[in-house]
């Protein structure tokens, strides 16, 4: 089973910042950052390709394409790594069933709802089947159904860090949460820049 | 069913980035436009100029006038006659005695006529052809001797030192017109490092979400860069067509010739060779452009990742 790590704080602490650097979307300005056994300050930008697909990342924007179908969202991502659509066709239909939009997969992900394009978020971010599925804020407070979805994933072994402002899923997570501050960081005005977690 | 078998396209990575930028298009093709009528240009320049020193060579030009009651024509006929009739001489002939006024003439506003011909009234003035076998023993300084014993004043312009001075001008001409060439893919180079970060910029979102979902460099950047070398090798060909048939046609309709000089625009006689180095311009262009997009997006690239 993947370990899962719950990164708490309010709005502004850093939560986003730590997690876009954990998936190579922003620089460290200072320290370091270990990921698979490598630093990645010290991967060279053109074989950092290799360390995002083993990560499978939801943004707190879901960051669709709007004019897109379901399908074509998730075929997006399978494309990206250079899959063939024989190779992807039949797990992306699985994918969908599995986010509860195995019937909506012809729907522009415009047309959908918000929680439906969480979910949709959800399927595009395990379609490569990565290592790690970094979430950032991925369910509004009371929605639980991409909660389960990730709940469901880390017990077929992925590996879960995910992000939020709700307390009490903080709270259930226990020892493995960590939470972040503007105080206790005693970083600059504007938010945290980095903390190992 | 999957969409895959239900036999619909996937959806394209970066859609539209491969086509071809007008704006880059429209530049290159008049960046083309000047090159290629450069090279044109001065490839008919350096064919007229390396074909004069075989012209020269091994050829005098013998210069005579009339003496007392003797016309000029019946002067130079017999320069002509007795230059036909010497060993080491292989053809003599009068030349056109319009021209032949006229090259005097020249050569006197020169300052050198009085002295090559040793008279400073042209119009009685003519010029002999005079054209060496291989083998000849005779040397430009023996004709004066040699005609001079037959009653005859001439004097003798020797080819021979004109090679060098034009093989010369030759070698700088094509030199020179080499450098609107090169200024013209440096206006490539331009263009396409212009346009790369503004194409990747105009799809920065799908450019971004598609780094995070894993896309390695060279899959996001060769949309990009087959557009930029599209729009090079459209521009490009174009204008070198475009060139091409503005010179064919003053090689092959004469009509246009004489249309464009009746506008005042002299053309220098061309030839269909003069046209060689055409094709070579957009295969040029098209390497500079995909050489400088493929760094250049690289680096637009970077910046996102």
């Amino acid at each position: 089973m993947g370990g899962s790590h719950v990164l708490t704080g309010e709005a502004g602490a850093g939560k986003t910042a730590v997690l876009e650097m954990i998936a190579l979307a922003r620089p460290p300005e200072s320290g370091g950052i270990e990921l698979f056994g490598e630093d990645v300050g010290a991967v060279a930008p053109r074989d950092r390709h290799a360390l995002r697909r083993r990560i499978g990342m939801i943004f707190q924007d879901p960051r669709l394409v709007d004019t897109l179908s379901a399908y074509d969202n998730v075929a997006l991502a399978a494309r990206a790594v250079g899959r063939r659509a024989a190779d992807y066709g039949k797990q992306i239909d699985e994918v969908l069933s599995w986010v509860g939009l195995g019937r909506q997969s012809a729907t522009v992900a415009g047309d959908l709802g918000d929680e439906a394009r969480r979910r949709l978020a959800v399927a595009r971010a395990v379609i490569n089947r990565p290592d790690v599925v970094i979430a950032d804020e991925p369910a509004r407070r009371g929605d639980q159904a991409v909660l389960r979805l990730l709940a469901d994933l880390n017990q077929t072994g992925t590996a879960i860090l995910l992000a939020t402002r709700d307390g009490t899923l903080a709270a259930s997570a226990g020892p493995d949460a960590t939470h972040l501050s503007r105080e206790t960081a005693s970083w600059p005005a504007g938010g945290a820049r980095e903390r190992r977690t | 069913m999957s969409q895959a078998s239900s036999g619909r396209e996937p959806p394209r990575l970066l859609p539209g980035a491969g086509r071809p930028s007008l704006g880059v298009t429209l530049a290159i093709l008049v960046l083309s436009i000047v090159a290629t009528l450069d090279i044109i240009a001065a490839t008919a320049a350096v064919r007229l100029l390396q074909a004069w020193p075989a012209r020269l060579a091994g050829s005098i030009t013998v210069a005579t006038t009339s003496g007392g009651v003797e016309s000029a024509d019946a002067a130079a006929a017999r320069v002509v006659e007795s230059l036909a009739s010497t060993p080491g001489i292989a053809s003599a002939r009068v030349l056109d005695p319009a021209s032949g006024d006229d090259l005097a003439a020249r050569l006197m506003i020169g300052g050198d006529a009085t002295s090559i011909l040793g008279v400073a009234d042209t119009t009685t003035a003519r010029l002999i052809r005079a054209d060496f076998t291989p083998q000849s023993l005779l040397r430009p300084s023996d004709i004066p001797i040699l005609l001079g014993r037959q009653g005859l004043r001439v004097a003798v312009d020797d080819h021979d030192p004109w090679t060098g001075p034009v093989e010369r001008t030759a070698l700088i001409a094509g030199v020179a017109a080499a450098a609107t060439p090169l200024l013209a893919l440096f206006g490539v180079w331009a263009v396409t490092a212009w346009r790369a970060p503004r194409a990747v910029a105009r799809r920065r979102d799908r450019v971004s979400l598609l780094i995070h979902l894993g896309a390695t460099e060279a899959t996001l950047a060769r949309p990009f860069t087959d557009g930029l070398i599209l729009a090079a090798a459209l521009g490009s060909g174009l204008g070198s067509a475009a060139s091409a048939g503005a010179a064919s046609a003053t090689i092959w309709a004469p009509s246009a010739a004489i249309w464009l000089a009746s506008r005042g625009v002299t053309i220098q006689p061309l030839a269909g060779v003069d046209l060689a180095g055409v094709p070579a311009w957009p295969v040029a262009a098209t390497l500079v452009a995909a050489l400088v997009a493929r760094g250049a997006m690289t680096r637009a690239l970077r910046e996102l990742a």
